[in-house]
């Protein structure tokens, strides 16, 4: 066919543009290609003028581009993408854009082809980036799971004595998380307690409450002095975790439940509570500060000497129950907690724990944002 | 939150508003830390009249802060603590370690 008259006009403005450009007439008979279509497809001029389009595809490609020719010469344009033969049998990813032409000449279909390997290759890497991301993903959750199981072996069993009973809670904000608290029996007549929060919520934080489980387990068995055991913990965080950022409160205390006396020591932790029928708890405060944090934070009088009376309630918990907001903003606070352990100090004790959960959760807008632990021990 | 930082000769005073949690007490040690241990400022000053609560990460930001200080001679001072902020002091027994003042007359006086 002989190349139209405004063809032949505009071709100098179609060989300078950065795009493929073909133009084609409505027998899909290849009129003119510009340089940088030359460039992507490998073919010469001689090798595209006057040849049918579909020559140089696959019958299955034609089929699948005959329709988007159809809706140029129907509406007159169209934009979608495809792939460009090469030379070499090759296919270049490209987006096609076609308009339609009708003068006196007859109708012609232009179109634009704009080269989109890159993208279509980093698609490719994305893609296979989210398969492998989901695959270690899949995997994380699994271990997660696997530590959440660890840790929830590590959480206090009840303990029902002759003289003591001991009922617990525990739940991380996350699937695992930096509580834990111990009651193991030491002789006959002894109690050791822990409740223990590591700075944080994750992974890291969980690993850390793990590896601190096992020496103070050990240490509050062999009766060490809570000076000492807070001493050696300190050490052991600043020395062997060295994390800035990372620290522990602790409430510590051994009951001799014959003698009904306990001893009682705190590191930077939330005032542990008595609770007696009808009064206000009374608060054990922590002497001493956070651990791991600082080089010499325990105060030598740590620990302290209490008297127990029959049916005293001995609340031990982490910051995940004082640091509890209302809708207004206000955090519940020692003071809240002390109120709560007050009104339930009346119930039956096997009731108190669901009790100051309870009044926790009344108090508290939403869900836990932080780990909470909640040890209840009642003196038979 | 949002931080916003005022120089007078060595001090430089940390405006902070919002919650002091773990997704941006980072940005908030960052901030501090260049502070003292690039700029030197002589004295650190953070103003928490407008942070409604400090979690646990918040306050390990403070302990870097307060550590950096005393490494370098520098002081490390908190003013304006909302009772929940002052609580949480209060039970990790730091409120003994860190230099704190109800407002800025008294940390730039003291």
């Amino acid at each position: 066919m002989k190349k139209p008259e405004w063809l032949t006009q505009i071709e100098t403005v179609l060989e300078v543009l950065n795009e493929g450009v073909v133009v084609a007439d409505d027998h899909n008979r290849i009129l003119f290609a510009n340089s940088r279509f030359l460039e992507m497809t490998g073919f010469s001029r001689h090798e595209l003028i006057g040849n049918d389009a579909s020559s140089f595809y696959s019958s299955q490609e034609w089929a699948s581009l005959t329709p988007q020719i159809d809706i140029v010469f129907r509406s007159g344009h169209n934009r979608y993408s495809f792939v460009l033969p090469q030379k070499g049998g090759g296919r270049l990813p490209v987006i096609m854009s076609s308009r339609m032409i009708r003068n006196s000449s007859g109708q012609f279909d232009i179109v634009t082809f704009t080269d989109i390997s890159e993208q279509v290759r980093a698609e490719e890497e994305l893609r296979s980036a989210n398969i492998e991301l989901k695959k270690r993903q899949m995997e994380i959750e699994e271990d997660l799971r696997l530590a959440a199981r660890v840790q929830r072996s590590l959480a206090p069993r009840s303990v029902v004595g002759d003289k003591l009973s001991v009922d617990s809670f525990y739940h991380p904000v996350h699937s695992i998380g930096g509580d834990f608290a111990l009651a193991n029996p030491v002789g006959h007549e002894n109690l050791g307690l822990l409740v223990c929060d590591v700075s944080g919520h994750g992974i890291g934080s969980a690993l850390v409450a793990n590896r601190i489980y096992s020496e103070t387990t050990a240490n509050l068995q062999s009766g060490m002095s809570f000076v000492d055991m807070f001493e050696e913990l300190n050490r052991f965080l600043i020395e062997e975790i060295g994390s800035s950022g990372m620290f522990v409160t602790v409430a510590a205390a051994r009951i001799d439940a014959h003698r009904r006396r306990m001893v009682f020591a705190g590191a930077g932790h939330p005032p542990a509570m008595i609770a007696r029928h009808g009064q206000s708890p009374i608060l054990l405060e922590s002497r001493s500060m956070i651990l791991g944090a600082l080089p010499d934070p325990i105060d030598v009088t740590t620990s302290l000497e209490v008297e127990l009376q029959p049916d005293d309630r001995i609340v031990l918990y982490t910051d995940g129950i004082t640091e509890a907001f209302n809708s207004r903003g206000q955090m519940l606070g020692v003071e809240g907690v002390q109120e709560i352990v007050r009104r339930t100090s009346s119930l039956p004790p096997n009731q108190m724990k669901q009790g100051i959960l309870d009044g926790v959760a009344e108090w508290r807008e939403g869900p836990p944002t932080d780990d909470v632990s909640l040890m209840l021990v009642h003196v038979r | 939150v949002q931080i916003s930082a005022r120089r007078h000769d060595k001090t430089t005073i940390f405006d902070v508003s919002g919650d002091i949690d773990f997704a941006n007490s980072p940005d908030m040690r960052q901030l501090m830390l260049r502070e003292i241990c690039e700029i030197r400022a002589s004295r650190v000053v953070l103003n928490l009249s407008k942070v409604r609560y400090i979690d646990s990460s918040g306050v390990a930001s403070l302990i870097e802060g307060l550590k950096a200080s005393r490494d370098l001679g520098s002081r490390f001072i908190l003013i304006g603590l909302s009772a929940s902020a002052r609580e949480v002091l209060h039970l990790s027994r730091l409120t003994k370690v860190f230099e704190i003042y109800d407002n800025e007359e008294q940390a730039l006086a003291g």
